[in-house]
């Protein structure tokens, strides 16, 4: 096999280099600085690839190479594709062959371009509207040669069809034709032989925002892994207490994402099968937990208990925003293919496909960390036909190695290794994210500067915050350096990420509206919140509340009894004593009475061991007691807040940090809000006498509507 | 706020702890462990305590941890109710026993 690989490889780039020296002798000295610098921004183009969040990587070099086409010629594309193949190889290793295949596969593909465009009639140099379709067929046969001549190799390599990567690829291949023809025609436009000014600074502009599509989109790219990382930490937290094997969830996750994608479902599908099974065991939180300690059969009632964690599973993935279709699939994750599963005996087809796929990647979790001396894999096929989903047990073996993991494998995604230009399998998704980014990001305004601003014309113009930037361009000027700085307007509020890049004695300016980027920033953290929020308000069965600071307000307006700065060591037990003195009067049990004064004691110590100084607030609203702490420190960092509330024996300073733990076992209900300004916690206690002698964690699992009465519930649904 | 009392027989010593034993009191707890010297075994007595929180069981578990390097016996006697049970909670209980199982 590889050897018939190399010696396609090899081929190719022989091909390549006969066309090459053919065109070659043709090439314009007089046009050589140009295309060079052209095949400079174009090389750095490949190094800086946009990845979109499908893990397809996006490079826009050949905008340059058309540009050089349509500009000067068909023998100045060729050096522009060398050049940038050439240049690849200096920021990354790759295989010689490959290098030597890119090189052939990039000079044919052009030729091919470049020769259908001056046969349809185009000629290099005066592009007009009328050549609009001739350029439109290049690319067309541009990209379809180039693509070509990779899944050749690519079929070789990845042992896949060449039809099916054809097929995979289509999207992919239609967004980077679209882009690189707007972009390509735009800067073509701008394209005068005798005055280039606006051209060059057009080029410099495409590369700007690649630079900045390429910063919005591993912005998307991390939040999304971050949410995904912090959905695995909270179940691995739960499987802890359970004495479920800690990454069970984690791994039937991984395992039923990589069955969707083999089963090219689309991508929402795949996003709502993988929660699914990073959830479906989340209800037995709220059964007994000595089911699951106990060692040996278990009883018929204890059964019956058990198979309620579907439901009470599917109950709580419902309220987390966005998850409602991933609910059914765990609804029915337990069914059998031959109807003898639970809770409704579906069979065959009638069982959701998330459901089937969840369960035979849960089986096999299972099989492979229990086999006991058995052998996992025919333990495993035994289960088709039974428990699961004949298609999907072939499919599980096909793709499963039975080998227990011993190092986690953080990466979700699987690398694909790189031939030309690295298409991998695609999503359905590209268009959203194509439409928000690159259309706002294209707000923004070009101008140089010679003691006045002008356009590309040399017309003078007005430029938006004139006088905070004409200092930044003066600086740029008199000390030959470049200046970038943010500048806004507070008028109405948009921020402008400025370049002022030197030329000899003229500056060119150009300034991005970068305030979209940064909303979009702030709406993806404060998604992210209202996620944090509605999954620990789940897991701790409504009895904590990540709160805002408005929500938080309404705590204030009720009966202030007390309050005590808190700033050195003795005023914890200030505290104390004050809220002490007030439960002696309003009668409150002994019990009740310790409880509170312990997390009164352990929110005003972690004022003193978070940050500087802060203040409790006692208030009384019947029937509810509440202790309010709040202080001035840096607040709790977004993902440390599962650790830091959730686990016991966790702070994110080192000490012993059993404070949340404690409050959320003792109180009725624990709000806190944190951000930078500082974090407020409030304690609530209810104080009816008739109550039982001890708050405890409830098994009921609807016993949050009872715990309080206050009007804060968390947007459960409709997202963002 | 807080009295440590230290009683030493031979050398078995006995620190019982009077009052609360909290961020501000711990000091008085740490200097008083600090002080004992010469040890066969060392029970802590909590009879007469009458409030502690997380930071307090820091202290308590540093005596634990301090009688597992030098090598010897440690017991808390006197726990009320109330106490007995955040010790539960927070795990203090089980340290100790985990850690007892390991000496034998």
């Amino acid at each position: 096999m590889p050897r018939i690989l190399n010696s396609y490889l090899y081929t190719v780039f022989a091909l390549g280099m006969a066309v090459l020296f053919c065109y070659f002798p043709k090439l314009n000295p007089g046009s050589l600085l140009a295309v060079m610098i052209l095949a400079i921004i174009a090389g750095f183009m490949e190094k800086y690839l946009v990845e979109l969040p499908n893990g397809t990587l996006f490079s826009g070099a050949a905008i340059f190479t058309f540009t050089a086409l349509l500009c000067y010629g068909l023998p100045e594309a060729m050096m522009v594709e060398v050049v940038v193949v050439l240049s690849s190889t200096v920021f990354d290793r790759v295989q010689l062959s490959y290098i030597l295949f890119n090189i052939g596969q990039f000079v044919l593909s052009i030729a091919a371009a470049g020769n259908t465009y001056l046969w349809l009639g185009g000629t290099p140099g005066s592009f007009a509207w009328s050549d609009l379709p001739h350029f439109l067929a290049a690319l067309l046969v541009y990209n379809l040669v180039n693509s070509g001549l990779v899944f050749v190799a690519l079929s070789h390599i990845q042992n896949k069809n060449y039809f099916v990567l054809w097929y995979d690829s289509l999207q992919d291949i239609a967004l980077i034709y679209t882009v690189t023809f707007s972009l390509g025609l735009r800067l073509v436009l701008t394209f005068r032989a005798d005055n280039q000014t606006q051209f060059w600074i057009e080029a410099i502009f495409i590369f700007f925002i690649f630079l900045a599509l390429r910063y919005a989109f591993r912005l998307f790219i991390e939040l999304r892994k971050t949410y995904l990382t912090s959905m695995e930490s909270f179940t691995n937290i739960t499987e802890d207490k359970l004495s479920i094997s800690v990454g069970h969830a984690t791994r039937v996750g991984r395992l039923a994402r990589q069955i969707a994608e083999e089963l090219k479902l689309s991508q929402t599908e795949i996003d709502a099968i993988h929660y699914a099974a990073l959830f479906h065991d989340l209800g037995k939180v709220q059964v007994k937990d000595s089911i699951y300690k106990k060692r040996g059969p278990r009883t018929l009632e204890e059964e019956k208990e058990h198979r309620k964690h579907v439901e009470i599973s599917a109950e709580m993935v419902k309220e987390i925003s966005g998850l409602e279709k991933a609910a059914e699939f765990v609804l029915y994750h337990h069914e059998q293919w031959d109807g003898r599963g639970y809770p409704t005996g579906k069979k065959g087809e009638e069982i959701p496909l998330g459901a089937r796929i969840i369960a035979a990647a849960n089986e096999y979790d299972h099989v492979l960390y229990h086999a006991k001396g058995k052998n996992p894999k025919s333990e495993y096929a035994k289960l088709a036909d039974n428990k699961l989903d004949p298609r999907l047990v072939k499919l599980v073996m096909k793709i499963a190695d039975f080998h227990i993991e011993t190092e986690e494998t953080a990466q979700v995604d699987n690398q694909v290794e790189v031939v030309g230009p690295s298409l991998s399998p695609s999503g359905a998704r590209i268009k959203i994210y194509q439409s928000k980014l690159l259309q706002k990001i294209g707000a923004c305004l070009l101008a140089v500067y010679d003691d006045t601003f002008r356009n590309g014309k040399g017309e003078p113009i007005d430029i938006p915050l004139g006088q905070h930037i004409l200092p930044l361009v003066k600086r740029a000027r008199e000390q030959h350096v470049q200046v970038r700085e943010f500048v806004e307007d507070t008028a109405n509020g948009k921020v402008y990420d400025v370049y002022c890049v030197p030329y000899r004695d003229v500056v060119y300016l150009s300034l991005f509206d970068a305030s979209t980027i940064i909303d979009y920033e702030q709406k993806q953290e404060e998604r992210i919140k209202l996620l944090y929020r509605d999954v620990i308000y789940s897991v701790t069965q409504g009895k904590m509340l990540l709160s805002d600071d408005q929500e938080i307000a309404q705590f204030y307006r009720s009966e202030l009894l007390a309050e005590v700065p808190i700033t050195a060591k003795k005023d914890v037990a200030i505290c104390r004593d004050q809220v002490s003195k007030h439960l002696d009067r309003l009668g409150v049990p002994e019990k009740m009475k310790f409880s509170i004064l312990l997390c009164t004691s352990e929110a005003a110590t972690n004022v003193l061991k978070h940050a500087i100084d802060g203040r409790m607030k006692l208030f009384v609203d019947e029937p509810f007691l509440r202790v309010i702490v709040e202080d001035n420190g840096s607040g709790i960092e977004l993902s440390e807040i599962p650790k830091s509330t959730l686990m016991t024996g966790y702070s994110s300073k080192v000490s012993m940090g059993h404070g949340f733990s404690l409050m959320l076992k003792l109180m009725n209900r624990v709000v806190l809000s944190t951000g930078p300004q500082g974090t407020t916690v409030v304690l609530e206690a209810k104080l009816d006498s008739d109550r039982e002698a001890e708050p405890r964690l409830s098994h009921a699992p609807h016993s949050v509507d009872s715990l309080s009465s206050i009007p804060v519930q968390p947007v459960l649904r409709g997202g963002t | 706020m807080v009295k440590i009392h230290h009683v030493q027989t031979d050398r078995h010593h006995v620190l019982e702890v009077e009052g609360v034993l909290d961020i501000f009191t711990i000091e008085n707890f740490d200097a008083a462990l600090e002080e004992i010297q010469d040890v066969s075994s060392l029970t802590i007595d909590f009879s007469r305590l009458t409030f502690i929180d997380s930071t307090g069981i820091g202290a308590i578990l540093r005596a634990i941890h301090l009688s597992q390097e030098q090598g010897f016996p440690i017991s808390l006697t006197g726990m009320n109710e109330e106490i007995l049970d955040m010790f539960e909670t927070v795990g203090v209980l089980r340290v100790l026993e985990a850690l007892q199982k390991g000496e034998k």
